[in-house]
């Protein structure tokens, strides 16, 4: 009888040390009590729900002690040596893999953001930026967010890599922010990839509230009253070239931004052709569906305590807003010199929609044009700066990939 | 600092013959401190430059294109208009048909075509009711605008939600 007691007291001690409330510390409940803000953010406040939600599921599963999910080291590659003898050796040791290590493979291997691209084409129409190719320059001057955020996050201490991963921010586009970050960052940096993805899923959620202010104090109310003209229709045979165009322009000169932009177009052409109707409905809907929980899940995880609860993730959300104004502003200003060198055809609340953010940022040009005149349509003419933005932040990508 | 990061840029680009010709730019991958000054400052300018030169790239050729296809287009229109023109017979003329309301010159619309269809539906409804009607003008409900009432409502319902 005593062996039985015993036994049992043992089997009790034994569950006891290795569950997770052992385990359960301070920084623990802090990030738990983050995923749910986040969590909070997502279901109530319908903030990019799609990918906020299933990022602070993986930040609430990832925290989580003893659960095992999600194992950084795994990813802590040494100079000469590459991820997946990490994992052989890991696994060698006798250590079990988690579901979490496994996805982000996905995201470290620079798989996900290319596929999620791949949807976005699916359902991106270039027709308004062909119809107006000068829209170009305005998807340009937005990036100014990206790089004018590197001097502000050099200047708050962070290294090259984490200024580049910051800086990308000023995108808003969620998957280039993970490829970039992604790729750059490593264990040695303050900050990671679920931190970025954070900050620019939240901020892209509050476009609607960042833009406005910015958009009425750089602009005159007669400037947002222009009313533009129609935009021409554009063939479909322009739009069967334009992806081609811009793959090989852009995979041309700046090869990093390739694998994103190819994917994007990839997608587009599928759409444009009207002969892959069915590949086209799987790309745009259950394979960016499966990517973006997959994404989602994995880089939630990678929000460790002390990835977050630090000083750097507070400077990533401050650089990350800044990111947001500058890009705005950026735009507006170009919007402005292209209203008067076009003797006022122009109207310049086109100009903060080149932030991508597609069609969030398009949207509220629209709101905030209309708001002054009723009768103003801005919709469509601010799509053609949005739809570039989404290519200019590629091309800031793969720059920053590339010199940094 | 900023030559380096332009010979990576321009040494990446795939034309064998490019790459050579700025190869003479190329000397060792600089490392990139965020604490030196210069070194921002070229990622900035670089960055902004390499972004700012794609888009302006894409920008002349979809111009380019738009107007080839603009070019393309009007031949068409030109070669279905000449057709029409040769496919009409005299006989086909409509006789002249008098309206009996009086149409007064038109104010702000030179849309032929939409003052014979209200002056058409004014006729029947003349005939109809034996009142005559006056049309004294025709003008835009918005002045200025290009676009007729229905697509104007169907504009305001597709963005009102937004």
């Amino acid at each position: 009888m005593s062996d039985f007691f015993s036994l049992f007291g043992e089997t009790i001690t034994g569950l006891a040390s290795s569950s997770g409330i052992a385990g359960f510390t301070w920084a623990h409940a802090v990030m738990l009590l983050i995923s749910f803000i986040f969590m909070y953010l997502a279901i109530a406040k319908q903030f990019e729900p799609l990918l906020l939600l299933p990022i602070a599921f993986g930040m609430f599963l990832t925290n989580l002690p003893g659960v095992g999910m999600y194992h950084p080291e795994l990813f802590d590659v040494a100079a000469g040596s590459t991820v997946f003898e990490n994992f052989n050796n890991y696994m060698k040791e006798g250590h079990d893999l988690g579901l979490l290590d496994i996805l982000y493979l996905g995201v470290k291997l620079e798989i996900f953001p290319p596929i999620i691209f791949l949807g976005i084409g699916c359902m991106t129409d270039f027709g308004p930026l062909i119809a107006n190719p000068k829209s170009f320059l305005l998807g340009a001057a937005a990036q100014g967010g990206i790089f004018l955020t590197f001097i502000g996050a050099a200047l708050l201490g962070f290294d090259a890599a984490e200024c580049a991963s910051i800086a990308i921010i000023g995108g808003a586009d969620g998957p280039t922010s993970i490829y970039v970050s992604s790729k750059l960052l490593d264990a040695t940096s303050s900050i990671d990839t679920g931190t970025i993805a954070l900050a620019a899923y939240t901020y892209m959620a509050l476009v609607p509230v960042i833009q406005p202010p910015i958009m009425k104090l750089l602009t005159t109310k007669k400037e947002r009253a222009i009313k533009m003209e129609s935009l021409r229709n554009v063939s479909k045979t322009e739009k069967i070239i334009f992806p081609v165009l811009v793959t090989l322009v852009v995979a041309l000169l700046v090869p990093s931004a390739g694998p994103l932009v190819g994917m994007l177009m990839l997608g587009n052409i599928l759409k444009e052709s009207g002969v892959c109707a069915r590949l086209v409905d799987t790309a745009q809907n259950a394979l960016m569906n499966i990517i973006t929980i997959f994404l989602g899940v994995s880089v939630g995880a990678t929000t460790t305590a002390e990835k977050i609860i630090n000083v750097s993730f507070l400077k990533v959300l401050l650089l990350g807003v800044v990111a947001f104004c500058v890009g705005t502003a950026c735009g507006l200003l170009l919007g402005k010199l292209m209203c008067v060198l076009s003797k006022g055809k122009i109207n310049p609340l086109i100009g903060s929609a080149g932030v991508s953010a597609v069609p969030m940022a398009a949207r509220v040009s629209q709101k905030v044009g209309a708001q002054t005149d009723p009768t103003n349509f801005l919709l469509m003419h601010a799509m053609g700066p949005n739809v570039a933005g989404v290519i200019g932040s590629a091309v800031a990508a793969g720059v920053l990939i590339t010199v940094i | 600092m900023f030559s380096n990061f332009i010979s990576d840029i321009v040494s990446s680009v795939n034309p064998v013959g490019l790459s050579k010709a700025f190869s003479v730019l190329k000397i060792a991958k600089p490392e990139v401190s965020s604490s030196n000054p210069i070194d921002v400052a070229a990622v900035v300018v670089s960055g902004l430059a390499v972004v700012f030169v794609a888009l302006i790239i894409l920008i002349f050729f979809v111009f380019l294109y738009g107007k080839i296809f603009d070019v393309i287009r009007e031949n068409k229109n030109k070669k279905k208009t000449e057709v029409k023109a040769d496919d009409m017979t005299p006989a086909a003329k409509p006789e002249p048909v008098s309206a009996p309301a009086a149409v007064e010159p038109v104010s702000a619309s030179d849309d032929d075509e939409v003052i014979a269809a209200i002056s058409a539906v004014l006729a029947q409804i003349s005939s109809e009711e034996g009142v005559q009607y006056r049309i004294k003008s025709v003008t835009p409900v918005q002045k200025g605008s290009r676009r007729n009432a229905w697509a104007f409502e169907g504009l305001r319902q597709n963005t009102n939600p937004f």
